[in-house]
């Protein structure tokens, strides 16, 4: 997930997940933990596209932005 | 953050026009992570001003937005950490003795993961199963929880984080490997009781 294996390390790992279905799942489970990791607001379901930052908190964030870029 | 160096081809855009620019989204995925909106907006505040801080080292490897993104989910995991009632896992010797307690003396399975992962809806895009990667996350060891942010989330290489975190490229992946193993864990106890058809 991190590094490309060498082939003489990646060969008999590809068997050994081959043969073990609990590693296999392992495996699967941690690339479903990555994609969640990545996953940004736009591809959730169940999230209204409609909620928006009042307008009180938009001001107050802006009127903090320029207090400290001053 | 501070972690997040970048190439110089983008220094993105003036500070000013954030809000509008990405204010909406931010509040929306920060409310539907923590609940309440009140928290949200503080939340979305923090991570405006922590990228003003951070700008400098913005160097556009990835987008403006998805930089800003990554800095709002650091704040969303920081109020988990402090919110959380169960005290985060700091001993490493005992986060590593369970996960080791998976394996018997042969090193054969012996808490199997559960069967989540034939689930045929995409988990990784449910609510709840991001929310509980959150929490989870803030329940794991501080160093390992940022390890994983900085190459889950933020998208760093090994090299960039041996950098940041002083720590040779082994260690890195030792502790990429135990924060996996431990989310993958505390997934399966918090979220999954009822989804796996093997358990």
């Amino acid at each position: 997930m991190d590094r490309k294996l060498p082939w003489w390390q990646r060969l008999p790992l590809t068997v050994h997940l081959m043969m073990c279905t609990y590693c296999a799942r392992f495996k699967r489970q941690l690339q479903i933990i990555r994609r969640a990791s990545q996953t940004d607001a736009e591809g959730l379901e169940n999230e209204s596209t409609s909620v928006q930052m009042p307008d009180d908190v938009r001001r107050k964030i802006k009127k903090s932005l320029q207090d400290h870029l001053s | 953050m501070e972690t997040i160096t970048v190439s110089k081809q983008d220094t993105g855009t003036n500070p000013e026009t954030w809000v509008d620019a990405y204010g909406d989204y931010l509040y929306r995925f920060a409310i539907a992570r923590v609940g309440d909106a009140h928290t949200a907006a503080d939340i979305v505040q923090e991570t405006f001003l922590a990228a003003l801080k951070a700008r400098k080292n913005f160097s556009g490897r990835s987008s403006e937005k998805t930089w800003i993104i990554a800095i709002l989910k650091h704040k969303i995991i920081d109020h988990y950490r402090k919110k959380s009632r169960s005290q985060p896992v700091e001993n490493m010797d005992n986060f590593t003795e369970a996960l080791d307690a998976q394996f018997d003396d042969k090193n054969q399975w012996k808490i199997k993961p559960g069967g989540w992962d034939s689930n045929p809806l995409k988990v990784y895009e449910q609510k709840e199963f991001i929310d509980t990667l959150y929490k989870c996350l803030a329940d794991l060891p501080e160093r390992l929880a940022r390890v994983f942010i900085m190459r889950e989330i933020e998208g760093l290489s090994t090299e960039d984080i041996c950098k940041a975190m002083k720590i040779t490229a082994t260690n890195v992946w030792v502790m990429l490997h135990r924060a996996r193993s431990g989310l993958r864990r505390c997934l399966e106890s918090n979220w999954l009781d009822d989804t796996s058809p093997e358990g």
